[in-house]
């Protein structure tokens, strides 16, 4: 009986050859009269153009949304979105929540009990040099 | 409660300094023992009432001079049982007395009204938004608020006043005028006239048009007309005794003013240029010299001629700044904050001020005008909100919904009045 090989389909690994950002577009939504938008506004007029301009990977919409709190909703290549609210936030505090979204890899969020995620897990663990008797040279 | 502390005997002078919360129970404690030594006691005097404390002699109060005290001439009201007048009944209460003055027939009497009686505005309601007639205007006002100027230094305030009190664009022939009146900067940058009789030919046409149209039409004349009519005769007459004597002083002013002009025969010349300048231009056309704002072709015309220099020189002297606000604001309408008013330093910021365009009222049609993200290709921003039907559209199957609803007869958009609760009629079975 031939040996065979066992045939695997190759995994994904992001970042391995290239990286591609996962976030594809962002949604900016504000209102022109409320004053919980006011930071949006400022943010857009102020900080989104070096923003926008330092990640030409993502498409950002600016929209309207009359009495509405605003809203920036990352939508992401796994086909989820994330919306998050920032009503009554500076535009400093608003720029961190669009890093957050861009950073977001669109999964649902889980549980992180382990110190090291792979799909190539090691049976041994990982090595350490502090424990076992060592190899004298 | 708070309780205060009772006192039994007096108490010392050093006490009363010491705690100023005690002060006015020791101030009674000691003016009832009257042992004191003469500091305690012009103290508790001070304490007691709030009048400055005397030295010691009594002091004759004299009225200042120009006021004038009540008389001590007393009217005194007749008793109801001594009135002789038959048709005199006493009133029971305050409903039965007789009103005197109070609101009643305000609105008939036709004193209360007039032009006289009319609020009118500093400046125009409307404001001036060409930007070349607005750069004309500051031109202007920057010729006649230095010629104001120079007459504030004069004992006569009055033409300073009229030239910056004046109404707004007054004959075309100011403003013409004002704009042959060559503006330089200096040697250290400020703004002056060319030469020293730069001015004259302005001075000599406002005192065409502006003063004797101040005398006619003036506000105050026309109040003082109104005022007359409502006077009784005797007052009348004696108005009319003093208007006279005014008159006759006026007369007499003029002729040493014109005295005056004789001698002054370069100042008449000037003012004959004025006049045959202004002459030149009837004939060169009417529509030339209609009154008021100038049309935006002639003021680009104008500013052709004026060129940029003037813009560059430096305006530093806050009083000049103000006399060129308050023209620039009978000129245009447009009102410069003192605060914003301070900070310019130019001519030329002068201008930027008044000619800025309107603050955008939405953040859309901001971005638009700034352009913003014009260089930013994955940067998309929607005018107005972005709707359902909006994202159909963008992916293309707008067109497929709209003809799956119409071929099966549903509304395209809305509701068409159908009711939202028909599950509730097939559960109740109400009609």
């Amino acid at each position: 009986m031939a040996v065979k090989a066992l045939q695997a389909v190759s995994q994904g690994r992001n970042g391995v050859g290239a990286f591609i950002l996962q976030c594809k577009r962002i949604d900016l939504h504000y209102c022109d009269w409320a004053g919980s938008s006011r930071g949006m506004n400022g943010f857009i007029k102020s900080l989104l153009p070096k923003f926008a301009a330092a990640h030409p990977q993502i498409e950002f919409t600016v929209s309207p949304r009359p009495a509405k709190h605003p809203v920036a909703i990352g939508h992401y290549i796994n086909g989820r979105s994330k919306p998050i609210c920032v009503r009554n936030m500076e535009p400093y505090e608003i720029l961190k929540k669009l890093e957050l979204l861009r950073d977001a890899s669109g999964e649902k969020l889980k549980k992180v009990t382990k110190p090291v995620r792979s799909i190539n897990e090691s049976v041994r663990g990982i090595w350490s040099p502090y424990h076992g008797n060592g190899m004298p040279l | 409660m708070r309780h205060l502390p009772r006192l039994r005997g007096a108490v010392s002078a050093s006490l009363c300094c010491s705690s100023p919360t005690s002060i006015r129970t020791t101030a009674v404690a000691a003016v009832a023992t009257a042992s004191s030594s003469t500091t305690t006691q012009s103290f508790q005097r001070r304490a007691l009432s709030t009048s400055v404390v005397s030295s010691g002699a009594v002091e004759i109060q004299t009225p200042p001079q120009g006021l004038k005290p009540p008389s001590k001439e007393w009217k005194v009201a007749v008793r109801p049982d001594q009135i002789t007048d038959p048709a005199y009944v006493p009133a029971q209460d305050g409903l039965e007395l007789e009103e005197v003055g109070g609101l009643d027939g305000w609105w008939e009497n036709p004193a209360n009204y007039g032009a006289g009686k009319e609020w009118v505005g500093f400046g125009p309601t409307e404001k001036v938004t060409d930007p070349a007639v607005l750069e004309v205007a500051v031109y202007r006002a920057l010729v006649e608020a230095l010629i104001a100027r120079r007459e504030m230094t004069r004992s006569d305030l009055t033409v300073a006043r009229d030239i910056l009190l004046s109404s707004g664009w007054g004959p075309a022939t100011l403003t013409i005028t004002a704009a042959k009146t060559k503006l330089i900067a200096g040697q250290h940058g400020n703004l002056l006239f060319n030469g020293t009789q730069e001015h004259e030919a302005m001075m000599a046409a406002l005192e065409k048009h502006t003063f004797p149209a101040k005398e006619n039409g003036d506000q105050d004349t026309i109040l003082a007309a109104e005022s007359e009519e409502n006077l009784e005769p005797e007052v009348k007459e004696e108005v009319e005794t003093v208007a006279a004597a005014e008159q006759e002083a006026e007369v007499t002013e003029e002729v040493e003013t014109t005295v005056a002009q004789d001698q002054e025969v370069e100042v008449k010349e000037e003012a004959e240029e004025a006049v045959a300048a202004e002459q030149e231009a009837e004939v060169k056309g009417e529509d030339y010299l209609t009154d008021g704002v100038i049309s935006a072709e002639k003021a680009q015309a104008m500013l052709k001629e004026l060129g940029h220099e003037w813009k560059r020189a430096t305006i530093r002297d806050t009083i000049f700044k103000f006399f060129v606000a308050k023209r620039i604001q009978k000129l245009t309408g447009h009102v410069i904050p003192d605060g914003k008013l301070v900070a310019l330093a130019t001519a030329g910021s002068l201008i930027k001020e008044i000619i800025k365009p309107p603050k955008a009222k939405k953040l859309a049609e901001e971005i638009e005008n700034k352009e913003i993200f014009q260089s930013l290709p994955n940067v998309r921003v929607f005018p107005r909100r972005v709707t359902p039907i909006d994202k159909e559209k963008m992916v293309g199957r707008w067109k497929v919904i709209r003809e799956e609803l119409e071929g099966r007869g549903l509304p395209v958009i809305g509701t068409a009045n159908i009711d939202n609760a028909i599950e509730k009629k097939w559960v109740t079975g109400a009609e």
